[in-house]
């Protein structure tokens, strides 16, 4: 067995490869179905799981809401009555005693007697009036507030709160008010000390102190220093008492709206053994379990509960550090025990109307880092020029309040700067709308809103002219040439029109309600975020809402008209703020109530303007990256919680993981019948090779008796095709082959066996011949004639192959009889030749022709050229190369009476030594490797070199320098590699 | 007379450019005439060309030689354009041929084919030195 049979025999085969493709293919296939099929459905669950948890945490939201606006609320009430007592007395002095005369029906009748001469006359009153100084909350304004809360507090089915259960929460909000408000006085306390240090230091650092006054110092300096730890302590005590307070308040609050909230939970069909929310405020303290409203649901997630993973998301969320940055929301995975749980931790923000546009502008940004960076230095430099004129105004205030007999709203001073106020603020707003970088983007969302409008109204004015064209047709006669239609088909395209017609109805109504929807374009909302984020947050911190929730914001956003009344609120609000007319009343606006819908203001106009003056005086982004500036601030104060849902998600995830399977083994079903049909189809395809490759070894073998079978007209038909032309094709060129053999042998025997001898004493002949591959065109011969002299002729025929070889050897035969016929006068021998073949040949086929008589008595040559090369001529005397002329046309070429005038008879005398030779062009075109040609001058070269040697050795020279030049052999017998035969004869003069 | 076609050639004055005179004329004059009228304007301009280079004594490889062919709608016209000394091929009356086979002597046979088949007008360019040699062909000559 050789290399190839074993190599034929463990390579593996078609059928092998075929299926191990198959394999390969089935199993991408596998894999790319059940990666695809596993991700949708992941994909599909997460979206139904989504949806379901969006309206139970939208309506856990509200009650987190609700609950921090209650607690807030009852804690300020409680505030507010403590503080108003405080400050009573307080702002005693700036009451006003007002001196009035009696009135009533008492100082009517002391007029009265006074008039008829009575000793009575009528007395003053004395009343003591509020000031603007002395106005803060009243205890009517504060029961009005506490009876609006007491109103919220209700149980299940909206049963009211008795008053054991209000007096009992209503005292731990007292208690959280009252560690509030110590934390408060602390930390005034806090600030004096902090101030009184900084004198005491710079007494100390007075050179001009004596040292008792500097000891005294410094017993209170350190005094001063103990009491700052002792109330700092207590500033840490007071506020975790507050927090404990707020959320024990809390707790106390979830018990009496637990049966309601279970009752809604329930309605909105939150699967309490699917999906567990846990409520956190931002401590860290649990404030509600959707479990506990449940008892009777199985406790989900209870393993969950205690392992390591999901503990770590609760210290993450809670740590400092991830409640300053966790304004998104996150999602984590959790495998228990086989069990898939999916946990999601969602911030709560108690203000959405600031947060929302917070985060909406803090989204964009982290999108477009750069979009406002130009607005956002203009804004840094007028938020510090707006700390600056603050400062002056509270310097201002304070004066006033000295005094306390004009309001600040009636000082020109004051007003003055509010003025200045005022225009910053402008500035600012002007400041964006010049800077404002998406113009461009906020027009073309104008502009195809509109085309689409124009769109929606050309579909419609089509469908409508199409429903009307059909009505006609439906009344009126269908025209002969056009299609015929029966009355249902006209029916049912007109019910089709009228239904897409309302369908499109619709969508015009749909689009105009969208006028001025900003909720898909994000650039209208950035920008209003920029610009209204401070007063939104400003009204956030002023007013206590009714309602909480979203809704306001998404209205703001869906609505131009709604976005108008807004602004102007938060303008007209701005105002009451600094214009300074009233302490706790808000003005109207045109004679209406705009802050109806706000809620309640819980803070006074100086409390507000404080609150301002800290939201103009930051600018509202310092450092993306650094999270510094108002919008982080905003956020962090806004941030009151997080809802924790965990959903088990192992039904949903285990359904997935059967329909997988149930894919895979389908999948792999299919694949084992591809596999075994490829196996099929193979073995046939195979088969079918099989027979092609035994046959084509015969032809290997040199067997050309070999038939392919017919296989179809596949490409294995056509192959066989192919191979059964190329077998015939084969055994023709067999058969040729054989022609050209017998060809050569012909051409071969042309060629004198020997060389002439009877001159053998006149002169020396030698004559070399080498043909190229296959059969050659070349040719020469000499002929003794009986008169003692010798024909010598050599000959080029036109192209090559085995049509020029039998010219050739008809041409030999023909040129022989003529001078065997007698014939001496070679240009006629040229006629004659000339004649038959021109008229016998094809017009392609003609002779280079070169004949030569040499006569032994005067040693002449006589010779005639047919367009031959013209001989070489050595001429001993002169030791001289000659070219001897020659010319003419060359042989089959044109008829006879053109071809005599370009023949001419020329004739040499040759001398002792001189050296007659002629060639054919395969000489001087002989080409060497590299292509260059052996040339004319170098072959007149080398017969000059030679020309004292025999003409045998001459001939030799050539040989040796052509195998030289070319690297072929051609001293060795049969063909060579030439490109061109190689023919020549020398003649040498004894 | 509507020049239909034409070509202009420069050759070295040396036999190696005959190729390219063959070819050019060849690729020119195929679709025109004959094939027997091609070999005989290839032969006539070969020997003209030849001649001009064997006996014209050009010193320099830049005294080339210009070829120029045009294609009227009934002829071909050859001109031939030299720097060899001066030679008019229409006066040349033919040598005795027993006097040339005896001395062995070149040229004239070609001129004297050339005559038969074709029409020749020479011109000196006195200013220029040139020769200038016109040969026209019918393009229904076929002998």
């Amino acid at each position: 067995m050789d290399k190839k049979q074993i190599l034929r025999i463990i390579t593996p085969g078609l059928r092998t490869k075929l299926s191990f493709i198959t394999i390969l293919l089935v199993s991408v296939i596998l894999v790319v179905t059940s990666v695809v099929t596993y991700r949708q459905q992941k994909n599909a669950l997460q979206e139904k799981l989504e949806l379901e948890i969006k309206n139970p945490l939208v309506y856990l939201n509200g009650i987190v809401l609700e609950l921090e606006n209650i607690n807030r609320s009852l804690v300020l009430i409680e505030e507010f009555k403590i503080r108003v007592e405080e400050k009573k007395s307080e702002l005693k002095k700036f009451k006003r005693t007002v001196v009035s005369k009696e009135v009533g029906f008492l100082g009517t009748l002391k007029d009265l007697g006074q008039s008829i001469g009575l000793a009575v006359k009528r007395g003053n009153v004395y009343t003591s009036v509020d000031t603007y100084y002395s106005r803060y909350l009243s205890d009517k304004e504060i029961s009005i507030f506490e009876s609006k809360i007491k109103n919220e507090l209700q149980g299940e089915a909206g049963k009211p709160i008795d008053d054991i259960n209000y007096q009992r929460i209503q005292k731990i909000a007292k208690a959280a008010a009252l560690e509030k408000i110590k934390s408060e006085k602390y930390k005034f306390r806090v600030r004096e000390i902090s101030d009184l240090k900084e004198s005491i230091n710079a007494y100390i650092s007075d050179t001009s102190i004596d040292e008792i006054s500097k000891s005294k110092l410094n017993l209170e300096r350190d005094q001063l220093n103990k009491e700052f730890i002792q109330i700092s302590k207590n500033i840490i005590t007071s506020d975790a008492k507050a927090l404990n307070f707020e959320s024990n308040l809390n707790k106390a609050l979830l018990n009496i709206f637990k049966g309601n909230y279970k009752e809604k939970i329930d309605s909105i069909g939150l699967l309490p053994d699917k999906i567990r929310i846990f409520v956190y405020d931002k401590h860290g303290k649990e404030s509600l379990d959707t479990a506990s409203l449940f008892p009777l649901a199985p406790e989900t997630s209870k393993k969950l509960l205690l392992r390591e993973e999901y503990k770590q998301i609760l210290t993450d969320l809670f740590s400092k550090k991830q409640i300053e940055t966790q304004f998104n929301s996150n999602s984590k995975s959790i495998d228990v025990v086989g069990r898939q749980f999916e946990v999601l931790t969602k911030p709560v923000f108690k203000n959405p109307d600031s947060a929302e546009r917070a985060i909406t502008l803090l989204g964009f940004l982290q999108k477009e880092k750069d979009f406002y960076n130009q607005y956002f230095i203009e804004d840094t430099k007028i938020a510090k020029e707006i700390k600056t004129l603050s400062t002056e105004i509270r310097i201002r205030l304070r004066e006033l309040r000295k005094t306390g007999k004009t309001k600040p709203g009636s000082d020109k001073v004051f007003r003055e700067l509010t003025e200045k106020y005022r225009s910053l603020i402008s500035k600012r707003e002007a400041k964006f709308k010049e800077l404002l970088p998406n113009q461009n983007v906020i027009a073309e969302n104008k502009i195809k809103w509109k085309e689409q409008g124009l769109q929606f109204k050309k579909n419609f004015d089509d469908l409508n002219a199409k429903l009307s064209e059909w009505k006609l047709k439906a009344k009126s006669n269908q025209k002969e040439n056009e299609k015929i239609y029966s009355i249902e088909e006209i029916d049912y395209k007109i019910q089709t029109l009228e239904s897409q017609l309302e369908e499109m109805r619709d969508n015009i109504a749909l689009h105009e309600s969208s006028k001025d929807d900003w909720t898909k374009f994000i650039h209208e909302m950035s920008n209003d975020s920029v610009l209204y984020l401070r007063d939104a947050s400003l009204h956030d911190f002023s007013f206590i809402p009714y309602k909480t929730g979203n809704s306001n914001i998404n209205k703001y956003y869906k609505s131009g008209d709604e976005r108008k009344r807004i602004q102007t609120k938060y303008t007209h609000f701005r105002n009451w703020v600094l214009s300074a007319n009233s302490e706790t009343e808000l003005p109207k606006l045109r004679g209406t109530e705009i802050y109806n819908d706000s809620g309640i203001l819980v803070h006074s106009r100086s409390e507000v303007e404080e609150a301002m003056w800290e939201l103009d005086g930051k600018p509202l982004l310092e450092s993306i990256e650094g999270k510094r500036g108002l919008i982080f601030e905003i956020l962090e104060k806004d941030i009151i919680g997080f809802n924790i849902v965990i959903l088990d998600r192992t039904d949903g995830i285990r359904q997935i993981k059967k329909n997988r399977e149930e894919t895979m083994r389908y999948v792999a079903i299919i694949g084992l019948f591809a596999i075994l049909l490829s196996f099929i189809f193979s073995h046939l395809f195979v088969r079918r090779i099989k027979v092609i490759s035994k046959n084509a070894e015969q032809i290997e073998k040199g067997n050309l008796n070999v038939t392919f079978p017919k296989a179809g007209y596949d490409e294995i038909g056509i192959l066989t095709d192919s191979l059964n032309d190329m077998v015939s094709g084969l055994k023709e060129r067999d058969e040729m082959r054989g022609e050209l053999i017998a060809a050569e042998e012909i051409q071969k025997r042309l060629l004198p066996e020997k060389l002439p001898t009877s001159l053998s004493d006149k002169i020396e002949i030698a004559a070399f011949y080498k043909a190229m591959t296959g059969v050659g065109g070349d040719y020469y011969d000499f002929i003794e004639l009986n008169d003692g002299k010798l024909v010598f002729c050599i000959g080029d025929v036109s192209n090559h192959g085995v049509g020029p070889a039998i010219v050739m050897a008809l041409f030999r035969s023909q040129i022989r009889s003529i001078f065997r016929r007698g014939e001496r006068n070679l240009k006629k021998v040229l006629l004659e030749a000339n004649a038959s073949l021109y008229e016998e040949t094809p017009d392609h086929i003609f002779i280079t022709f070169f004949l030569a008589l040499f006569d032994p008595v005067n040693s002449q040559v006589e010779y005639v050229s047919a367009g031959h090369i013209k001989p070489l001529y050595f001429d001993a005397s002169k030791n001289k190369i000659h070219e001897l002329p020659a010319g003419g046309l060359p042989l089959g070429m044109d008829e006879n009476s053109f071809f005599e005038t370009t023949i001419e008879r020329r004739a040499i005398i040759m001398d002792s030594s001189d050296v007659f030779f002629q060639y054919t062009d395969g000489l001087d075109e002989a080409r060497s490797p590299s292509g260059d040609f052996f040339t004319r001058e170098q072959v007149s070269k080398i017969l000059l070199d030679n020309s004292q040697t025999s003409v045998n050795e001459i001939v030799n020279s050539f040989v040796k320098d052509l195998e030289k030049h070319t690297t072929f052999n051609l001293s060795q017998s049969g063909m060579s590699a030439l490109s061109d035969d190689i023919a020549m004869i020398a003649i040498k003069k004894l | 007379m509507k020049v239909v076609k034409e070509n202009i050639i420069f050759l070295d004055p040396t036999l190696g450019s005959l190729v390219l005179l063959r070819s050019e004329i060849r690729k020119f004059v195929s679709e025109l005439v004959s094939k027997q009228l091609q070999n005989r304007i290839i032969f006539s301009l070969d020997e003209i060309v030849t001649n001009v280079i064997e006996h014209g004594g050009i010193l320099s490889l830049d005294q080339k030689i210009e070829i120029r062919i045009l294609e009227y709608t009934d002829y071909l016209c050859f001109t031939v354009i030299d720097f060899g000394k001066p030679f008019d091929p229409t006066k040349y009356t033919g040598a005795d041929s027993k006097q040339k086979l005896a001395s062995g002597a070149d040229g004239g046979f070609g001129l004297n084919a050339i005559k038969k088949v074709a029409s020749l007008h020479y011109t000196r360019l006195v200013a220029e030195n040139k020769n200038k040699l016109d040969l026209h062909f019918r393009k229904d000559n076929h002998g």
